[in-house]
């Protein structure tokens, strides 16, 4: 079988990459990735350099150590950052996708196509983030200068990407959900940073309840946790490593291994700390995405009880 | 634009066509909105080859008609059939057989006019390696040739609206629904898109029209149908109609001193015999000769301005 493009997503391809907009958009993402970056550098050499004195002369040095644990943070926080852009960039490119078609009155010519609803869904899903991967794809030569100063592997790297794509593909999804139900992009737009607000921080909920309700001693216990695992953040930091404190390694040991290492686990926990957490976070970024999409379809078929 | 929509050889092909079935026939089609009635029991036959004007004041039920038919909307109950396929049940079938234009053309943004009939053949699943030479036919057919690399946004009212039609007919149906097509135009747009539609039905189309412009329906529509409140009131061949409801019809004469008088005539023969008594035997000097609209007259006695 051949393999075809989806017209949907050529389509918008071309009106993305048309608009005068679009390299204004791209030059303003890899400023704030370059400001970002150029923070963080200053701020993490800074703390890699240690202060040595030879007979009364004191000056700063950067070891190799010193450095490769810079690099390290510095990829690691540059992680969190993408992820944070992510849920901020994403909605705002996805949720007017098929409201925004209702709003203009063509949504109706490209029903009636043989175009399947899911072919729609699934071309403005793939047209919004392939260009949040373009715009990825262009911080790679500044994510690349975290390589220079070492301390990260290519897996690590290649780990962390897989992950983010996974992210980037359930925001995509939940916000084009948003967009196929509401008729009004705005709603839309609305809803899609409401639901991503829900995955971010209203999945620490069930920490807060249900030790109440179950009367844990602790809220960071493995059942707890297991409601983070669709939570972008918790899923970048499942996947990070290293001894070296930045946002998601400070997360990763502090909850995710925190309760999975602690005393006094029932057997039940016991088993479920045994499976790694990222292998959740996959499972649960898959099942949200896949929920996401199927809805977004359903909302598109035709023909309709309502108009 | 798209470069790989030949059609997939693992899909199985697509059901034979059903020529010896009328090109839309609806039985007792009934559409409610909550205690609505949008479209009451409308039973209608559309032969093949037909132009078929749907008329109706606004809130008549003509574009929910449409939508039933184009399969955009669930009836309620009765039963629809487009080109012999139920879309209800056969919604891919009737959609490869049937060109939709909805009243408004919606924007578009910022493509061009060849890349937007490109994307819907690619959407239809033509054959790329035919992409070219459709988009060439279409835009001759519908004039819009010198703007194929105009931006779909920067064309006019009418020039949207045929190209609106060329999109109905990318992937070369055997119905065409044209949802108040003269709606807006200005009177040479009008005049254009008769002429474009005369010259569809010439290749085989059928084609109905929902509009409540009478004058354009009387003059290019093989059959009409009148609603209103949901209601299918009279529908047949413009004469039929014109026999049902009407004995007579006006005739207007002006004469070249400017003075008009009014004649009513029973039919065609009447109608030619007055003429020549006017002109061969009292040797008027007749300017115009212009029979009234029979449609209208029709439209008029047969609707009430019923609301619901």
């Amino acid at each position: 079988m051949r393999l075809r493009t989806n017209p949907v997503l050529a389509r918008e391809l071309t009106e993305r990459m048309r608009r005068r907009a679009t390299p204004v958009q791209i030059s303003l993402f890899l400023l704030a990735v370059i400001g970002i970056f150029a923070s963080l550098f200053q701020v993490f050499m800074a703390m890699s350099r240690t202060v040595r004195c030879i007979e009364g002369n004191c000056f700063e040095e950067a070891g190799v150590l010193g450095f490769a644990g810079a690099g390290r943070q510095l990829f690691q926080t540059l992680l969190f950052f993408v992820v944070g852009l992510a849920c901020m960039i994403i909605p705002a490119l996805t949720a007017g996708a098929i409201a925004g078609e209702r709003e203009r009155q063509t949504l109706v010519p490209l029903q009636l196509t043989l175009l399947s609803p899911l072919q729609i869904v699934l071309g403005k899903l793939s047209a919004s983030l392939a260009f949040m991967l373009f715009l990825l794809f262009a911080t790679l030569p500044v994510l690349g200068v975290t390589f220079l100063i070492g301390g990260v592997s290519v897996p690590e790297v290649l780990k962390a990407a897989l992950m983010i794509v996974l992210v980037c593909l359930m925001i995509g999804a939940v916000s084009i959900m948003c967009s196929a139900l509401l008729r009004r992009s705005q709603g839309a737009t609305v809803a899609a940073y409401g639901l991503v607000f829900v995955l971010s921080v209203g999945t620490f909920v069930p920490m807060a309840i249900l030790p109440i309700v179950q009367r844990f001693e602790s809220p960071i216990r493995p059942a707890t946790t297991i409601f983070l695992a669709p939570n972008p953040f918790a899923a970048t930091a499942s996947i990070v490593s290293g001894p070296v404190d930045s946002p998601l390694v400070g997360f990763r040991s502090e909850v995710l291994e925190h309760a999975r290492n602690r005393p006094g686990l029932t057997p039940p926990e016991r088993a479920l700390a045994r499976v790694p957490f990222w292998l959740f976070s996959v499972i649960a970024l898959a099942s949200v995405s896949a929920g996401a999409l199927l809805i977004a379809a359903w909302a598109l078929r035709t023909p309709r009880e309502e108009p | 634009m798209n470069d790989h929509h030949d059609p997939d050889p693992t899909l199985e092909p697509p059901p034979p066509a059903r020529p010896e079935r009328p090109a839309v026939r609806t039985y007792e089609l009934t559409r409610t909105f909550g205690r609505l009635r949008a479209v009451d029991s409308v039973t209608l036959d559309i032969p093949r080859g037909a132009i078929f004007g749907l008329i109706g004041p606004n809130g008549a039920g003509k574009t929910t008609t449409l939508a039933m038919l184009a399969t955009l909307l669930l009836p309620t109950s009765g039963h629809v059939e487009v080109a012999g396929f139920d879309p209800v049940t056969e919604q891919r079938e009737v959609r490869r057989r049937l060109g939709y234009m909805p009243d408004v053309m919606g924007v578009v943004g910022d493509l061009r006019v060849d890349e937007y009939l490109r994307f819907f053949a690619a959407a239809y699943q033509v054959p790329s390696s035919e992409h070219d030479a459709l988009v060439e036919g279409l835009l001759e057919l519908v004039d819009l040739s010198v703007k194929r690399e105009a931006t779909v946004d920067s064309l006019s009212r009418g020039m949207k609206q045929r190209l609106g039609l060329a999109r109905a007919l990318v992937h070369d149906p055997e119905v065409l629904l044209l949802d108040e097509p003269a709606s807006g135009l200005d009177p040479r747009a009008r005049i254009e898109l008769r002429g474009l539609l005369s010259e569809l039905r010439s290749l085989g189309k059928t084609i109905l029209i929902s509009s409540h412009i009478l004058a354009e329906l009387e003059d290019m529509c093989t059959d009409v149908a009148i609603m209103e409140a949901g209601r299918l009131l009279a529908s047949g061949t413009p004469d039929e109609i014109r026999s049902r409801f009407t004995q007579t019809r006006v005739v207007r004469v002006r004469l070249a001193g400017g003075e008009e008088t009014e004649y009513e005539v029973a039919d065609d023969a009447e109608q030619q015999e007055l003429l020549r008594r006017l002109v061969v035997e009292e040797g008027l000097p007749v300017l115009e000769f212009k029979v009234g609209r029979v449609l209208e007259d029709v439209f008029m006695q047969v609707t009430t301005g019923e609301l619901q």
